[in-house]
């Protein structure tokens, strides 16, 4: 027999340094998605300009203020929240999403409209409501007080901020891994059951590090999210950095003082980003068997149906139930019936349409950076990636009052119109709709982008017939995230939309503000059933 | 078709990547009509050459010329989408979320004659009765022909294959080699092919080029490549080799099989005589010098280890049943052997 | 059957000339008085409002129907709103800045970003209410009381003083909202009447007994109201409208007597944007916040204290006169800053 002499060597050569290159493109990523990206990171650094500006005007008493004790102690309490509810959100978002995509629990569509809809719960509206349901005198104690229960455990500080932001933010974890797991190949999981691993090994070792990149990136978003927060952790009373900002804009109008504190959130928004950079292991995630839309074959739950059932039922009873049966209570509770109906449908259709075309924007500007680092992922092009979450880790109203700055001095055409509004909305959450889409991207097998070249289509052809189309499920979800996040944006639709432009979000704010909940209640239920709606439209369309 | 005489030449090809030379100043020609194998072992560079004829590498230095167009050189570079190669991928890369014909199609979108292709490419690789499926739901080997078929469509000047039968069962694999072959030749194709596997590579191709460490070692007829290797790597990897030691002295090489005439250049001293499994007939006979130390059946043939009265170790190929281990056998040489160099560690012991 | 708040407001702003009749106060501006530079131009006006659209909406939709004159309004809060005007600098389409905190104002001021307005203005209310410098005036008051359960605390268990609230009895029972920008000017009202130690005192007492923190005055009073606190140092308003939505709850205010600081009169204001290209109809606009019409709104629509002279506070409050404050400018930068410096001192933001 013939004897092929395999060096050992070669063969390794093969699959990593080969193999590893096998993702560039020989002439170079095409020039007009460099150039989008360009001027799409010149976009998100604008806040950071706006910011060093400002900060520079701040003077010695920054050093001051950054310097002091509590500075530290605040820095530590935003980054033990960003941590805790990162970590809370993971565990809680990934067995709901393999559980609503890879098992027969029944209801499964059903269940992923419901799971999804906490998102939109504005962090100001979920603060009141933990308040009112879980507070010393809310709904919970006056139920429990007939079987002797007097005392709550505390829910002010950390308890609270903690379980509000792992409540209402757990979705972005959830729909970004819900994405990854469609696209993923299940042939790798029957190859572990084949190999002797059971159905939890399977999970632990095949399952959970091909979804790395999605938890990191879900992760990332919900880590930036509580950094930059301020609704949840003000109501509940946990001193964040965020907060402290926020305490300076509204308390001695300093700008410049809250600039500077702001760039220190930059700052630790880059840490996170290093984290997770590292955290996404350096595995590519293609398997080169192009799943596709081969249907997929669901777990049989078995004797866990019930208490896999009782865990999405549990989740959805206090991310969702909870706070419509405390906005419903407001209505009860109100003597005054003043509740509006005759502006929701005006607001309702203002909410969708400026929601929908941010969401739909973002993805279409994810794409190419999403793209370019997917695919080229060169040293010149990788800055791109850490540009992109500048913007989603500040408060929104210093991305609002950089937009005004420039908006209103730079660009006074544009100032105080939708596309600055649109324009604004995008340098925050961008992100959301850059993980999904770059998710989804890393699953795609470039052989399949070279097939097409081959087969005559140019590079945009290719992105149109072949690589859009397979990371659609991604970029519907981040289309999502986006829409939805938008839905309840405050600071940036208050101080940017045009004069006059109200949404259901702004109206929740105008109605809060001030007490008047029962009137909050109705635009609220409103902005939670808008929420479900692209779920319930686009996750028909998947397997 | 081409009416160039070549339709592929490469020219000083050079492709680093890092520190690693991948692909190391090959220079190629590949005739119309030509069906070549490119063989070598995993990481030797093959496939990188290959994407660098489609266009999805850029090679570091030379130049590639497909039918009379310079594709790739001095300041030149054409997109893999103009570039008229039709490329089947290892892992075939069917579009996941088109139907069969939709993937035939893909490459002749909008041509006038579209379907008229589509159906044409499928008849060729008979799936038209499939063409409405999804790739997940055709065999292995029928997505193999889809591939094939969707590489076929466009009718390219040149058909780049890169180990397209690796991933079938060994059963698929000669009956679709075989009709592979036929289409291709049918539709009068010049064709790369990319293998590891010599069988596949000797039996399958017009000529064949060994790629070896990022160059091109040989190329040649298979049998010729077979018969004369010009190097101890490529005897070696286009099929079983036995190296002897051997005296040379007045045109004759003594080795422990006998003495051979020497042709060409005379040489005295040491060398290396290689045989072919093949080229050696066993006879049974007690007083046999060599013996059988082992022996593997394989069904129409067996291959057994002898050990030679010198201690060297010889493959040798026998039609039907294996000698048992422990028979003494005599040895006589049936073919005339190829002469090497020798290498200092193959001294014997 | 549920009405719409504001239809209730538009309804009770059209009796409100005929409930009130010809009893209009000498003092009170009318809207043509300062209006007749402007007649017979087709004329526009932005306001950017601090104050909630809840509370003040109708009223502005009012002065637009009244005058001809076509209104916008950017409502958001108070410090948000400053932030922008200053951000926008000359290009600012801004022509007032009706304001929920006179601090708000004295940012724009300290950045000459407010133009001074005519005596006439000025002069409907008391000095105290006004800016030394004539660039904004106070629209309507709101004064700081304590906020009680009565449940929990018997009137005579109250203290005479705010500043008694330090005594261990008090602890675990009392909210607060440090960062609130009332609670702040009552701060500053502090230093100037008793000195830095003193006021760093009282802090650290309440401190001391574990006060909850709010972000706001609304939580804070609904705490109160739900028994989560005993008593709250809150603004007097926010009562009324629980009571209107939630009818009686089981709580009031209390105001500390004899001019105590716990009873401080903060104010509402407005200001034109320097460079307004309306200045006509933007002081039009803030002689209307004073008109007997507008002010009469105040007291009985949002509860808050009426500034003009001669136009009566709700039955239910203490009269104006009542209730002192101290000589210091509201929208003094400098003494915020100095109350912020002391509350990051003692750590309470």
């Amino acid at each position: 027999m013939a004897t092929s002499p395999k060096s050992a060597i070669s063969i390794a050569l093969d699959k990593t340094i080969l193999g590893g290159r096998r993702t560039h493109w020989s002439a170079g990523p095409p020039l007009p998605l460099v150039a989008a990206s360009f001027v799409v990171a010149i976009g998100i650094l604008l806040p950071l300009v706006y910011l060093i500006l400002r900060a520079a005007g701040a003077g010695d008493e920054l050093w001051r203020l950054l310097l002091r004790t509590r500075t530290a102690v605040i820095l530590f309490n935003s980054v033990a929240l960003a941590s805790a509810v990162t970590l809370s959100t993971i565990v809680l978002a990934v067995p709901l999403a393999w559980l609503v995509v890879r098992s027969d629990l029944p209801l499964r569509r059903l269940w992923t409209g419901l799971l999804i809809v906490p998102l939109a719960v504005p962090s100001y509206v979920g603060g009141f409501v933990l308040i009112g349901a879980l507070g010393p005198r809310g709904m919970l104690q006056s139920v429990l007080e007939p079987l002797g229960v007097d005392r709550l455990p505390a829910i002010y500080g950390f308890p609270g901020a903690w379980l509000a932001l792992t409540l209402f933010t757990y979705p972005y974890v959830f729909l970004v891994v819900r994405a990854a797991l469609q696209g993923m190949d299940y042939t790798l999981e029957e190859a572990s059951r084949s190999l002797g691993h059971n159905n939890w090994s399977t999970f632990r070792r095949v399952t959970l590090p091909q979804l790395r990149p999605a938890i990191a990136a879900g992760g990332l978003l919900v880590a930036l999210y509580t950094l930059s927060d301020f609704g949840a952790v003000s109501l509940l009373q946990f001193d964040s950095f965020t907060r402290v900002i926020y305490v300076h804009y509204q308390g001695s109008f300093d700008r410049h003082l809250a600039a500077g504190l702001a760039l220190v959130l930059v700052f630790m928004t880059l840490m996170i980003l290093v984290l997770e950079h590292w955290s996404r292991g350096r595995a590519r995630y293609h398997s080169g068997n192009n799943p596709g839309l081969r249907p997929l074959r669901r777990m049989p739950l078995g004797k866990w149906r019930v208490p896999a059932i009782l865990l999405c039922g549990s989740v959805a009873l206090f991310a969702l139930v909870m706070p419509a049966a405390t906005v419903g209570y407001w209505l009860v509770r109100s003597v005054s019936h003043t509740a509006s109906f005759t502006a929701l449908p005006g607001l309702a259709w203002n909410s969708l349409w400026v929601s929908a075309a941010a969401g739909f924007a973002a993805v279409v500007l994810a794409l190419p950076i999403a793209y370019l680092t997917v695919r080229f992922p060169r040293r010149l092009i990788k800055p791109f990636e850490y540009v992109i979450y500048l913007g989603y880790g500040l408060p929104g109203i210093v991305i609002a009052l950089s937009l005004v700055f420039f908006g209103a001095n730079v660009a006074p055409i544009i100032y105080q119109t939708f596309f600055i509004l649109i324009a604004a909305y995008l340098i925050r959450f961008l992100p959301q709709a850059y993980g999904n889409v770059r998710t989804s991207l890393l699953q795609v097998d470039p052989s399949l982008e070279e097939a097409s070249r081959n087969l005559g289509r140019s590079w945009h052809a290719t992105l149109r017939a072949v690589t859009l189309p397979l990371a659609r499920g991604g970029a519907t979800a981040g289309g999502i995230l986006v829409f939805v996040t938008t839905l309840k944006e405050l600071p940036i639709t208050l101080l940017l939309g045009p004069i006059g432009f109200k949404t259901l979000a702004t109206e929740v704010w105008t109605a809060t503000a001030e007490g008047f909940f029962a009137e909050a209640a109705p635009t609220i239920f409103v902005l939670l059933a808008i929420s479900m709606l692209p779920t319930l439209l686009f996750a028909g369309k998947e397997p | 078709m081409s009416i160039s005489l070549f339709a592929i030449s490469c020219k000083n090809v050079t492709k680093r990547f890092g520190s690693v030379l991948a692909v190391d100043q090959v220079e190629l020609t590949v005739a119309p009509g030509e069906f070549l194998s490119l063989l070598g072992p995993s990481g030797c560079g093959k496939t990188t050459f290959l994407r660098l004829i489609a266009g999805f590498e850029v090679p570091d230095t030379g130049t590639i010329e497909i039918g009379d167009v310079c594709v790739v050189g001095p300041k030149r570079w054409i997109l893999p989408e103009r570039r008229r190669v039709g490329m089947v991928f290892q892992d075939y890369a069917l579009f996941p979320h088109m139907t069969v014909a939709e993937n035939v199609a893909f490459g002749v979108r909008k041509w006038p004659d579209q379907r008229e292709r589509v159906g044409g490419a499928l008849r060729l690789v008979g799936l038209d009765t499939q063409r409405d499926r999804m790739p997940h739901e055709l065999s292995g080997g029928q997505q193999q022909r889809v591939a094939l078929a969707r590489a076929l469509a466009p009718e390219p000047d040149v058909i780049l294959m890169d180990e397209p039968f690796s991933n079938l069962d060994v059963a698929l694999r000669a009956r679709i080699r075989a009709e592979t072959r036929e289409i291709l030749a049918r539709a009068g194709a010049t064709v790369i092919f990319v293998t590891h596997d010599q069988e596949e590579a000797l039996s399958l191709a017009d000529r064949v080029a060994v790629m070896w460490g990022g160059r091109i070692a040989q190329v040649g007829a298979p049998e010729e490549l077979y018969r004369n290797p010009t190097s101890r790597e490529v005897a070696e990897f286009v099929g079983g080799a036995n190296f002897l030691y051997a005296h040379a002295a007045d045109g004759h090489a003594q080795c422990a099989l006998g003495s051979f005439a020497l042709n060409g250049a005379a040489h005295n001293g040491e060398l290396d005589l290689m045989f072919r499994p093949e080229d050696i007939a066993l006879t049974v006979s007690p007083d046999g010098a060599s013996r059988v130390v082992d022996a593997t059946f394989y069904g129409h043939d067996s291959t057994v280890t002898i050990r030679l009265d010198t201690g060297e170790h010889v493959q040798v190929r026998l039609l039907g049943a294996p000698l048992a281990p422990g028979t003494r056998v005599h040895c006589q040489v049936t073919a005339e052997p190829r002469t090497f160099l020798r290498e200092p560690q193959a001294a014997p012991s | 059957m549920l009405v719409n708040r504001r239809t209730l407001l538009k309804a009770s702003l059209a009796l409100l000339p005929v409930v009130v009749g010809a009893a209009c106060g000498r003092a009170v501006v009318s809207p043509s008085e300062t209006a007749a530079t402007s007649v017979g131009e087709p004329s526009s006006l932005t306001v950017y409002s601090g104050r909630n659209e809840n509370l003040v909406g109708p009223l502005l939709e009012q002065f637009g129907k009244d005058t001809g004159i076509a209104i916008q309004v950017k409502y958001g809060g108070t410090a948000e709103i400053a932030a922008t005007i200053l951000e926008e600098g000359a290009n600012s389409p801004a022509d007032v800045f009706y304001a929920q905190d006179a601090g708000a104002l004295g940012a724009l001021l300290a950045e000459n970003r407010l133009s001074a307005l005519p005596d006439a203005i000025l002069n409907a209310v008391e000095p105290r209410f006004r800016s030394p410098q004539g660039q904004w005036v106070g629209t309507s008051g709101r004064a700081r009381v304590v906020v009680y359960n009565t449940e929990d605390v018997k009137p005579a268990d109250l203290p005479a003083s705010i500043l008694d609230f330090v005594a261990p009895e008090w602890k675990g029972r009392i909210g607060w909202a440090p960062t609130n920008g009332s609670f702040q000017a009552f701060i500053t009202a502090m230093r100037v009447k008793l000195g830095e130690d003193q006021t760093r005192a009282w802090l650290n007492g309440i401190k001391a007994n574990e006060p909850k923190v709010y972000p706001k005055n609304t939580p804070t009073v609904q705490a109160a109201v739900d028994g989560e606190i005993a008593v709250g140092f809150v603004n007097h308003y926010y009562l009324f409208r629980i009571r209107a939505e939630q009818g009686n709850v089981p709580a009031e205010n209390y105001f500390p007597p004899n001019g105590d600081l716990g009873s401080l009169i903060n104010v509402a204001g407005a200001g034109v944007i320097a460079g307004s290209q309306n200045q006509a109809a933007a002081e039009q606009f803030v002689a209307f916040l004073l008109s007997q019409q507008a002010q009469e709104y105040f007291a009985t629509e949002t509860y808050e204290y009426p500034l003009a002279h001669g136009v009566a506070a709700h039955p239910d409050l203490p009269e104006l006169a009542t209730i002192q404050t101290p000589d210091i400018d509201l929208s003094d930068l400098a003494d915020l800053r100095g109350t912020l410096q002391l509350l990051q001192e003692v750590e309470l933001i």
